[in-house]
């Protein structure tokens, strides 16, 4: 079922004036409940303009916006439409304010009304969730590593308890391991929780390990939508895009430049070495199946 | 000992800690020849930062010696010599442009110095060629792209024509394209002789470099080649840096019984082995 309705939507910044951009042009697109979403596209390619009417921040300028049951044309509905839609904005360390951790997450849900016991066990999950020790929770933001940081602030949206939570380029400026770390756990409370899930991100080895459908963004326009897969196998669109394809997708390319075609495009290392192996092994024998000679 | 080496930075045992906190620089050494390029990568919170600001000038060391061309960085006659010779470029382009167009953030820091005006013009027509923005001259800085930013950062430093460019995560805001750009503006200062030393999470980054420093808790763990340091991936798991998926496939190769030669880390390298064991 759709948690997300996108049709039509256009949206114009400063109409009417010299500075008039369309940033967003005729995009439609559906999600469902629980679908973890990529959206790609280079800087300036309408991805934080089209996230930004998902919670209420914007209105189309012309055409229609369904999230969960209500319509963000409806003023009342999105006044209110940021409770249920937890958006990250990047580097969101940088909007932590509170004198600790336990106060910075609290921050939200003590908003709309969530106190006691029901607070401090909201606190409690969304650090868990991100993977902050409890024993941080007392202390001072300032005193965390960016990783921590990072994972404090992200824990603030999910204590809100999102149905529809969006992450702009949560791993940007992070060491590997602590980026894995936060997408691995956003993955998990898709799995576990149901929320959908939309990360924006320019790596597109991030969106090939965590999302099902990636969607492509093009100077305001929908380029393309599809499974993970098959898009990533499409080098034309992510050259339009101008997107880096995986590093796999392009060994992929440039070895069918080279006369030698996979069976499948890998879209990670591993499943790349599954494909080389056999192939390497056999070279010596027989000419394998995906062998064409130049 | 001015002039007594070749090398143009020297780190001899330097520490350093932030006023009211713990060390966050140990017992570093090491030391940079001209037109080197090396790239330091090392987890969130091991000291890289402060070793780019420590290079520059920024940062006096509480212990031990930084030199740059032989000089000092705690001697304060020298400071303004040593940056002149060391530029220092930020993670976020945002916070080092100054002027209303392009020309004239370039124009900045040679006005400083007081240069005559056909060399400040000089300077500024090398630095803008050199960095590719000479379409972009007349364009106020806040409307070029990310990538654009970055390069134009690292021109206001080559105006001043510095010895070395010491760069703290400059493509971590870039979207692919700006990073490409930025990349590629490196490799071609490189190529000229300019020395490179570059602060990196992306492992990409790190495979091209000519050597790699490994930096954990303020210490230098590795000085490498990336050939070398990516092909014994232990030390870099502990630490919870990733491998150059090249590196990474390599492995994965070799661990189902594949002969992999040592030294895979850019997909070139990939590439032309899986063509010579396919063909």
């Amino acid at each position: 079922m759709p948690c997300i309705e996108i049709e039509n939507l256009t949206h114009i910044y400063f109409p009417g004036t010299p500075l008039e951009t369309a940033a967003l042009q005729q995009i439609s697109l559906a999600v469902d409940q629980g679908e973890t979403i990529a959206l790609l596209g280079a800087t300036g390619s309408g991805k934080s303009t089209l996230v930004r009417h998902l919670n209420g921040l914007l209105a189309p300028t012309t055409g229609r916006v369904r999230i969960l049951d209500g319509d963000v044309a409806d003023k009342k509905f999105r006044r209110q439409v940021w409770r249920r839609v937890g958006l990250v904005f990047q580097f969101p360390e940088r909007q932590i304010f509170s004198a600790t951790v336990y106060e910075d997450i609290a921050f939200g849900p003590r908003n709309i009304g969530v106190i006691g016991t029901a607070l401090s066990e909201r606190v409690s999950q969304a650090a868990q969730t991100v993977g902050l020790p409890d024993e941080l929770l007392q202390t001072d933001p300032a005193e965390l590593s960016g990783g921590m940081r990072r994972r404090a602030a992200i824990a603030g949206v999910l204590a809100m308890r999102p149905e529809i939570l969006i992450l702009d380029e949560p791993g940007a400026g992070l060491e590997p391991r602590a980026r894995e770390i936060i997408l691995q756990q956003v993955k998990e409370l898709q799995r576990v929780q149901g929320t959908t899930v939309i990360l924006i991100t320019h790596h597109l080895d991030d969106a090939a390990l965590y999302a099902d459908r990636l969607v492509l963004l093009q100077k305001g326009r929908l380029l393309a939508a599809g499974p993970t897969g098959e898009i990533l196998s499409r080098y034309d669109l992510l050259d339009e895009a101008d997107l880096e394809p995986p590093f796999t997708v392009e060994l992929t390319r440039r070895l069918a430049a080279e006369g030698l075609n996979l069976p499948q495009t890998p879209l990670n290392p591993a499943e790349a070495a599954r494909l080389l192996a056999p192939l390497l092994k056999c070279v010596k024998g027989t000419v394998p199946l995906a062998h064409k000679k130049t | 000992m001015p002039g007594s080496n070749n090398y143009l930075i020297q780190f001899e045992h330097v520490a350093f800690a932030y006023p009211g906190g713990g060390p966050v620089i140990h017992g570093f050494s090491a030391e940079v020849r001209q037109g080197e390029y090396i790239v330091l990568i090392g987890p969130n919170g091991s000291g890289k930062s402060t070793l780019a600001g420590l290079t520059a000038g920024v940062f006096r060391p509480a212990a031990g010696r930084v030199k740059v061309d032989g000089m000092d960085t705690a001697d304060p006659s020298l400071i303004g010599a040593i940056r002149r010779r060391v530029g220092l470029v930020l993670q976020n382009p945002d916070n080092q442009l100054v002027a209303a167009r392009v020309e004239e953030d370039v124009a900045f820091g040679p006005e400083n110095l007081n240069l005559p005006s056909p060399e400040v013009r000089r300077r500024v027509e090398y630095a803008i060629a050199a960095v590719g923005l000479d379409r972009l001259r007349d364009r106020p800085p806040h409307l070029l792209s990310g990538g654009e930013k970055q390069r134009l950062a690292i021109a206001g430093l080559l105006a001043l024509e510095p010895s070395c460019l010491i760069l703290d995560e400059p493509t971590s805001m870039l979207d692919p394209r700006g990073r490409r750009e930025v990349l590629g503006v490196l490799k071609g200062l490189v190529a000229k002789g300019t020395t490179v030393l570059q602060v990196t999470h992306h492992m990409g980054e790190a495979a091209e470099a000519g050597r790699v420093w490994v930096l954990a808790e303020g210490r230098l763990l590795a000085d490498e080649s990336p050939g070398t340091l990516f092909s014994r991936p232990e030390l870099l798991r502990r630490l919870g840096l990733a491998l150059p998926p090249a590196a990474e496939l390599a492995g994965c190769l070799a661990a189902q019984g594949i002969k992999v030669p040592a030294g895979i880390v850019n997909l070139e390298d990939m590439v032309h082995f899986l063509c010579r064991a396919l063909k």
